[in-house]
Formats: C-alpha cells, sequence, structure tokens
C-alpha cells in the first residue's frame, strides 16, 4: 500500500511536474549571457551613438535577439524553437536558416565596413577602436549606417536614394528590413498561412550580402524599387579612416545613443520621404588627407568685374567713358548679356577684357552701379560696376588700355602714378583736402561743364600722390585716396610679344610704383639698376636679347627680349580664277610655277619664246585701262607680236623686243603631246607672216633685226621639215 | 608714331585674330610716349575708329592682310616685297609686307644706290621708297636686301582681280534721299578727294560716286549711264 501512494504521488508528481512544465510561463533568455540584452548598453560609447568594431561586428551577429528582447518580449526566443512543434520547428527553420548562414556573410561584410574606413559623411554610428566587451545594439543603427554612408551614394548622380542628411535624426530613417516590405513578407509566411513577423533574422542579411559582394541594393523609399549603388564600400573605404570620430558624433552625441528604442514592429512605417537633389553635408570638415577631391566642373555662378575706361579729347574734353567687362579664358569670344535697359552683346578685347562700351547716361550708371548678366547652359556670368562716389583711375597702358581705367582689384591710389580721379561733385572739397595731403601737386579739376565730364562729377587730372597716408577709420570714403605703399613693377611700353617677352629692341620701361624707401635695391641681372630720366630703372644690358631678371626687395621677375625670326611665306591671299594669287604687293601662280611677268603694248599681246612652240597670248582685261598689258607667261618671251602679223597694219604694227634670247633649234618632243604639235605650228607660222609681212620693229637695230632675221630662219627651217 | 611698331608686331606675331589686332593697337596707343600725356586720342581725320584707319592704312601699303578664316576674321602678314611701278622719271619701290629692324637696315642700306627717302606719317607705318631711272637697279637693290622683287606691281594685281562689271540697265535702280539737311559730295577722281556738291548737280552727274550724309547716316550712290545705284560704303570708299 504504501509502496502504492509512493507509485501514486511519484505518478502525481510527475503529472504535475510535467503539466507545469508544459504550462510554465515564457522567460526571455538571452543568447548571450554575459550581457541583459534588455539593457540599455552599458559602454559609454554606445551611449553616446559609437560603437567599436567588434560592437558592431557583434551587433549584427546578435542584433535580431537584440531587437526581439527590446521589442517583443514575449517572443518565444531561439531556444523555444528546439522545443516547438514540428511544423512551427520546420516554420522557425525556414526562417532561421536563412538568417544563420548569412551571419557569417554579415561577419564578412562588418569585417569589410570595420577594416576599410567609411564614408564620409561619417555614419551617424561609428566607430572606435575596441577596447569595450561587445554590446547589442538594436539592429537599426547597423542599417542606418550603412545607408547614412550614403555621402558616396550621393556623390552618384544617377543613384536615388534616401536623405543624406545627418542633422536628421536616425530614428527618423526606417531600418532598412521594415523598407524591404515585401522580401520581409516572403520570408514571414509560414506554411499553416500564418505570418509572423521574423525580426530576428530576416532583414539584416539580406543587405550584407549584397554588400559582401560589394554592391548594395537599396530599396528606394520612393517607389520601393531596388536602386543599385555600386561598390560602396569601396567609395567608402577611401573615405573615412574608422579611427576618425564622427562629427556628427560631436556635434550631434544624442542623435543616436541607444537611449531611444527603435520603432515598435507594429508601429507605422515612417513615411516615406521623397526624393531630393543631394545637398553637401553641413557638417564640419575634419580631415583633409585622402578625402574626394572637390568637383572639377566649373562654377555655375561666376561675378565679374567692370572697369571704368575714360579717354580725355582733344582740348582737355573726355572723349569716352566706357565701360570694359572682364573676361576670364574660356569665356565665349562673343556674348550677349542682359542690361537694365535691354541686351547688349560683348565681344573678345583682349585675353582678359572684352570690347569696351560706351555708356549713354554715365552719370546714372556711376552713381548707382551697372549689373549686366547672361546664362549660357548652366552657366552665369555677372558683370557689375558697384556704385561708388569716387573713382581712382590709372593710366591705361599699365594695363594695355588706351587712356585711364579703374584698376580691377587695388581701387586706391598708388604712389608715384599718374591718375585721373572722378568724384562726387558734392565731394570736391574733401577729394581736393585729401589729394593735397597725399601730396599730389595742384591738379586740373574739371565740371560737368567740360564737355564729356559727367553732370554731377567733377574731373581732377594729373593726380600724383608722392607720400603716404594713413588709411581713415574702416569705410571711410576717402579711404581710397589714402596711396597704397606696396612696391609694385609696371612694365610699361615696348613692343610685348607675349605676357613678359618683348622684341629685342623695344623693351620696356621698368619702373615702380609705391612707397620706395631709401634702402630700396633694385637689380637687373644682379646689377644694380640706374634711373633714367623718365624714372625708369636701367642696368647694363638690361634691353640686350635674351631673358633678364628683375630682382627688387625679396620678389623677382624675370622678362625676355627676342628678336624677329624673318620667316615670312607667302599664301594665297586673294585669288579670283586667273590662275594667280595675289598677298600683298606680290603676285604669284596658284600651281607654284615661276611664270614670268611680262609687260607689252595692248597691240601686241601675242608673245613668243625662243624655243618652237613657246607661244602665249595675253587677254587684255576689259576693265583696266592701259596702254600696255601685263601678263605672266610660263617661258621667258622674247617677241611681243600683233595678234594677226598677217592682217596687221603696217604702217603702225611693230615687233617689240623683249629679251636678246637666241632661237632654239631643238623641239622638244618628250612629250609628244598633240598640242605640242599645234603649237610648234602655231610658232613657226606666226613668226613666218610676222617675217612675211615685213613689220617693223620697234627697235630698229643691227643687233635687233639680225636676231628677228634668225628667228624667221628658223620658223622657215621647221615649216621645211612639218611639210 | 605707333604705326611703326604695330608693324614690327605684326611681324613679329604673323597672324592673328581681329581682336588681338585691336587689343594691340589699344596697348601701342595707349604708351605714354604718345603726344598727348593724358591720353588723348589722335585719329586723324576721325573718319574711322584709330583701328580702324590703321588697318585700312596697312591694308593699302599691302603690309598686312586681312580676311575672314573659319567664321573668324583674322589678319595675316604679307611677306616683304619691294614693289615697283612706272614713274614719270624713271621707276619706283616701295617696301611692302613684314619688316623686321635688320630688314629695314638692309632696305635702307641698297638703297644708298638709288634715290632713297622714307615718309613719315603718324598712323601709316614709316614708307620706304627706292627710285631709280633704271629698273635694273631697283631690282638689284631688292636682291642685295633679300627682298622680293615685283615689278609693275600695281598692274600685276589689277590683272589678277576679277574684272569688275559695271551696273547694267537690269541692275536694280535706286533713288537719292529726300528732305532737307543732306550733305552731298562727290568723289573726283582727278584729286582722290570728296568735294562738295549739290542734289542739282548729283542728278546730273554722268558716271561718279555721290556721298549723302545726315548726322550719322552715310549713303552712297554710284552714278552710271545716267542711272543711280545704291553702293555699300566699303565700296564706295575703297573700290
Amino acid at each position: 500500500m504504501t509502496k502504492l501512494i509512493v507509485i501514486t504521488l511519484a505518478a502525481v508528481a510527475t503529472v504535475v511536474a510535467w503539466v507545469w512544465f508544459r504550462r510554465r510561463p515564457v522567460s526571455a533568455k538571452p543568447l548571450v549571457h554575459n550581457h541583459r540584452s534588455d539593457e540599455q548598453p552599458p559602454h559609454k560609447d554606445a551611449q553616446s551613438g559609437r560603437r567599436t568594431d567588434v560592437d558592431l561586428h557583434a551587433s549584427i551577429k546578435g542584433d535580431g535577439r537584440q531587437e526581439q528582447s527590446t521589442q517583443t518580449p514575449h517572443e518565444p526566443t531561439t531556444e523555444g524553437f528546439a522545443h516547438a512543434p514540428s511544423q512551427t520547428v520546420s516554420t522557425a527553420s525556414e526562417i532561421t536558416e536563412p538568417a544563420r548562414a548569412p551571419i557569417d556573410e554579415v561577419e564578412v561584410a562588418s569585417s569589410l565596413l570595420t577594416t576599410q574606413p567609411l564614408a564620409a559623411p561619417v555614419p551617424a554610428v561609428l566607430v572606435e577602436p575596441a577596447i569595450s566587451p561587445p554590446t547589442f545594439p538594436p539592429l537599426i543603427p547597423v542599417g542606418v549606417s550603412l545607408l547614412s554612408s550614403n555621402k558616396a551614394v550621393s556623390d552618384n548622380p544617377d543613384a536615388v536614394v534616401c536623405e543624406s542628411d545627418q542633422t536628421k535624426p536616425i530614428t527618423d530613417v526606417p531600418p532598412v528590413g521594415i523598407l524591404n516590405k515585401d522580401k520581409i513578407v516572403a520570408l514571414a509566411e509560414t506554411p499553416g498561412g500564418e505570418v509572423s513577423l521574423p525580426q530576428t533574422t530576416v532583414p539584416t542579411p539580406h543587405i550584407d550580402t549584397s554588400l559582401a559582394d560589394g554592391i548594395v541594393t537599396q530599396p528606394s523609399i520612393v517607389d520601393e524599387q531596388p536602386v543599385e549603388i555600386p561598390a560602396l564600400l569601396e567609395i567608402t573605404a577611401t573615405s573615412q579612416p574608422t579611427t576618425t570620430p564622427s562629427p556628427v558624433d560631436q556635434t550631434e552625441p544624442a542623435t543616436f545613443n541607444g537611449t531611444e528604442s527603435p520603432p515598435a514592429k507594429d508601429a507605422p512605417l515612417s513615411k516615406a520621404r521623397s526624393f531630393s537633389e543631394p545637398k553637401p553635408s553641413p557638417t564640419k570638415k575634419t580631415s583633409t588627407k585622402n578625402e574626394r577631391k572637390p568637383d572639377p566642373t566649373p562654377k555655375t555662378d561666376t561675378s565679374l568685374p567692370i572697369r571704368l575706361q575714360l579717354v580725355f579729347g582733344r582740348g582737355g574734353s573726355v572723349k569716352m567713358l566706357a565701360l570694359v567687362p572682364h573676361r576670364r579664358e574660356g569665356m565665349p569670344n562673343s556674348i550677349e548679356v542682359t542690361a537694365a535697359h535691354g541686351c547688349l552683346r560683348l565681344s573678345e578685347w583682349s585675353a582678359d577684357s572684352y570690347e569696351p562700351v560706351p555708356v549713354s547716361g554715365i552719370a546714372n550708371a556711376l552713381s548707382e552701379g551697372v549689373v549686366w548678366q547672361t546664362l549660357k547652359g548652366a552657366q552665369r556670368w555677372r558683370w557689375e560696376l558697384c556704385r561708388r562716389e569716387i573713382y581712382i583711375l590709372a593710366a591705361g597702358d599699365e594695363f594695355g588700355l588706351h587712356g585711364f581705367v579703374t584698376r580691377r582689384k587695388d581701387q586706391r591710389l598708388w604712389l608715384n602714378t599718374r591718375h585721373v580721379v572722378l568724384a562726387k561733385e558734392s565731394l570736391r572739397e574733401q577729394v581736393g583736402a585729401a589729394l593735397a595731403e597725399a601730396g599730389c601737386a595742384q591738379s586740373e579739376v574739371c565740371d560737368s561743364t567740360t564737355p564729356g565730364v559727367p553732370s554731377g562729377w567733377v574731373l581732377f587730372r594729373d593726380v600724383v600722390p608722392t607720400c603716404a597716408v594713413k588709411m581713415r577709420d574702416e569705410g571711410h570714403i576717402l579711404n581710397v585716396l589714402c596711396p597704397a605703399h606696396e612696391i609694385e613693377p609696371q612694365f610699361v611700353g615696348g613692343i610685348r610679344l607675349e605676357r613678359n617677352i618683348w622684341l629685342a629692341g623695344f623693351p620696356p620701361r621698368i619702373r615702380f610704383a609705391g612707397e620706395l624707401g631709401n634702402g630700396f635695391q633694385v637689380l637687373i641681372d644682379d646689377q644694380p639698376v640706374q634711373l633714367a630720366n623718365d624714372g625708369a630703372c636701367e642696368s647694363p644690358g638690361w634691353d640686350a636679347e635674351g631673358e633678364h631678371r628683375l630682382w627688387f626687395g625679396d620678389r623677382a621677375e624675370m622678362y625676355s627680349l627676342c628678336t624677329m625670326k624673318e620667316e615670312w611665306d607667302s599664301w594665297h591671299a586673294h585669288h579670283f580664277g586667273t590662275g594667280a594669287a595675289i598677298c600683298g604687293a606680290s603676285t604669284h601662280r596658284l600651281d607654284g610655277a615661276r611664270w614670268r611677268q611680262v609687260r607689252v603694248p595692248a597691240a601686241n599681246p601675242l608673245l613668243v619664246g625662243a624655243r618652237p612652240g613657246e607661244i602665249f597670248y595675253c587677254k587684255p582685261q576689259h576693265d583696266v585701262r592701259s596702254e600696255t598689258i601685263l601678263a605672266m607667261a610660263p617661258f621667258t618671251p622674247v617677241w611681243a607680236l600683233p595678234i594677226d602679223p598677217v592682217h596687221a597694219d603696217k604702217r603702225s604694227a611693230r615687233l617689240v623686243l623683249l629679251d636678246s634670247s637666241e632661237p632654239v633649234l631643238a623641239v622638244d618632243h618628250s612629250n609628244g603631246k598633240r598640242c605640242v604639235t599645234g603649237a610648234i605650228r602655231l610658232w613657226v607660222t606666226v613668226v613666218n607672216n610676222a617675217g612675211r609681212k615685213q613689220l617693223a620693229l620697234s627697235v630698229e637695230s643691227d643687233e635687233t633685226k639680225g636676231l628677228w632675221r634668225r628667228y624667221c630662219a628658223v620658223a622657215k627651217q621647221l615649216w621645211k621639215k612639218t611639210r | 608714331m605707333r604705326a611703326n611698331e604695330l608693324l614690327l608686331w605684326l611681324s613679329a606675331r604673323r597672324e592673328g585674330s581681329w581682336q588681338q589686332f585691336r587689343a594691340v593697337v589699344e596697348e601701342l596707343h595707349s604708351s605714354e610716349n604718345d603726344s598727348d600725356l593724358n591720353g588723348d586720342s589722335q585719329t586723324g581725320d576721325n573718319e574711322f575708329p584709330l583701328h580702324q584707319q590703321l588697318r585700312l592704312n596697312l591694308e593699302c601699303a599691302a603690309h598686312t592682310e586681312f580676311f575672314e578664316h573659319d567664321s573668324k576674321y583674322v589678319w595675316r602678314i604679307a611677306p616683304p616685297v619691294l614693289a615697283a611701278h612706272p614713274a614719270t622719271d624713271g621707276f619706283r619701290a616701295v617696301l611692302c609686307g613684314a619688316r623686321s629692324p635688320a630688314l629695314r637696315e638692309r632696305v635702307l642700306s641698297a638703297g644708298q644706290k638709288c634715290d632713297c627717302e622714307t615718309l613719315i606719317r603718324w598712323d601709316v607705318p614709316e614708307v620706304i621708297r627706292l627710285a631709280a631711272s633704271n629698273i635694273d637697279a631697283l631690282s638689284d637693290a631688292a636682291a642685295q636686301a633679300h627682298v622680293y622683287f615685283q615689278p609693275d606691281a600695281s598692274l600685276a594685281i589689277l590683272s589678277h582681280i576679277r574684272p569688275c562689271n559695271p551696273p547694267t540697265r537690269r541692275s536694280e535702280q535706286s533713288v537719292f534721299p529726300t528732305g532737307e539737311g543732306w550733305r552731298i559730295r562727290e568723289f573726283d577722281t582727278g584729286t582722290l578727294r570728296w568735294r562738295a556738291s549739290d542734289r542739282q548737280r548729283a542728278q546730273a552727274v554722268r558716271a561718279g560716286v555721290l556721298e549723302f550724309s545726315l548726322y550719322d547716316d552715310w549713303r552712297y550712290f554710284l552714278r552710271w549711264s545716267g542711272g543711280t545705284f545704291k553702293l555699300s560704303r566699303a565700296v564706295a570708299l575703297y573700290a
């Protein structure tokens, strides 16, 4: 009986224990026991949103559990799967299998992440040398860290990605796995039709597999279509060392510090952000090494100055006041700009300026300023003449311009340099006093009664400041009349062939502007200079051919003098179908043959050479009134005959001797063409006819008569041969 | 006197763009060695801007060719030529084309055997002219200076240009501008200058070129066989 009771109690206890075991409440157990997953990461770095390499690695490994423990504490753990019914187990295996296998890939990916630098701007969740034990931050920051390293992504103009605004809290960025909803659902469907959210495993492997391949397949937020971002890791690898603290971390440590819980699983999906153009990150630059070079594409908005040019006319009048727009290298030769009162076209004037534009109503332009602008493609240019009440114009020879012009940069007076000052009428007294203070001799003042001077303005001519004046208060209007003391060399005049090359024999005059102290030393080719009568610097051999070195203070400038090479070729400048071209004052054959130019009386256009067959007809030009004909013949003409000797008027027609060459009996049959034979027959016929006609010679002399007789003899001889 | 330096610059650079030409005219003219230290611009009779006047003078003296190439207006220096032509007392030759200081010295040296003279005008490069009773003397001087010799230069050029066809009856005729205030001038082929005229005389001209100007409006007409034909300014002035 006792045995029975014991057995019964044991059975009851067993049943109770079994029932208790089956019905006991499920408690969450962390996979890794050295940390409580439901606690906040104890490490201060994790609290500040930073993680170490190991943290990152470990977080990817254990992220699913971490997420589960923080979000769904009542869900079964992975241990529970082992005891789940077979159907559940199979479902779980379907879920967990993809999670386990990619974990290795995740490790690979994370090792890539940790051994190679990440992209700039720095992800919000990064990275410090691993010292502390691994912690398990949630999954979300990992996904965010991958996505938020999208500076490299945004550098790809074709990539459509989420915003890279790092000032935005990271919690705003939905987890990657949640973004890819279709994939999640597909993986979470159980055979039994139940749908569970396998937060533990699904999202991360899917992304990291792609990362391991070097390509991130990132879902587009807008249309949820995958967008390929090639070689993100390679780009990020050169961008940011892992040891560099994130500026974001410095500026916004609370962006993610682990205290905020990731969105709950049943929380509504974050609203998809619409695509916006990639914007430059507002974060501060902390590193210049290995960072990407700035975009080499040209600026899209360029501001350029307008110079004021003044040219005096005769009698002290102002002949022209014009605006000279600045031009940079590569700008169009001709460009249409929009001004206040319409459009105007600017044409290239020199390498650094467009053609001066005379302006009507210059007084208003001076008072109000001038703005021109144009847009060509993505490039916008804007020229501006800032309104001033005092304009300082320096002699234009320094800048290769006529008259006087405003400088591009330093608008002040320069010492020992000639200027013209254009000032408002109301400032006349003040300007006069300031100029006197600057050591300017009494300068001529022209008001608006002088032709060309704008109304309401006065012009001070021959302003040459000789002493430096201390600047007044900042922004004082008369500061421009305080001469600059900086020493600058000026190469004036000569024949400049290139920027610093002049023609030998025509060197520039070398002067200096600025405050030249007593100890100011100038050397040319290491020899001290002497001041010439005009104040220019000269030294022995300073103007000899070759390269010269001008040294002053602690600066040096080079200039060269070179001789001219007499290599001028003729070319076909003008040709009008006559077989000859005109170039300058010379004429020459288009085919390069050396024809002889001959001038004959208009009545003797038939040219005969010494060799039978050399016969040429000079066609007179009807629009050139001349008693003579100028022609080019392919041979040296000896005789000029009337066009038809047989029917020529014997009283007036003459035979003109052009050259004293003897006739050549030998006939050249080298080419054997019929035309040659025809030319020989024509030559023979013309000479015979002129001989039979007994035309008179223009110059009757024994030599001429004898020469003509010999030509006639040759013609007769040939005529007999050709019969 | 900047035209000489301009010619040297052109000779050294050999060719370039119209803008470069204009810029160098500006640069050379801006030099303080000009007569007026205050930048007073001397542009002759002010018929044209300075750069245009210099360009025309350089073309007339056959130093430089200005033409259009690849839709750009460019210039190119012509090779140096001693261009000869008959004169009343023999022959005369003018140095045209490119010039270097050394070339100038050679020509002046060779010209000592002839009658050599130099003419200086402020807007024209120095004219170096040789004269001789025999053209062979000029040819020898050219050979001595290593310069190409071009006999009968002017006639040679005329002989190689396209014939100029006068207007026919089928050509479109024009009429003189009406209204008051027009200044009327007729070109005198004898003196090669414009002389004042009036509307009545202009209508009576049988053959000639007439200029009508009113402020900035300049119009040119050719009278030919009793008809009136409009001419472009360039053709009327320099054809």
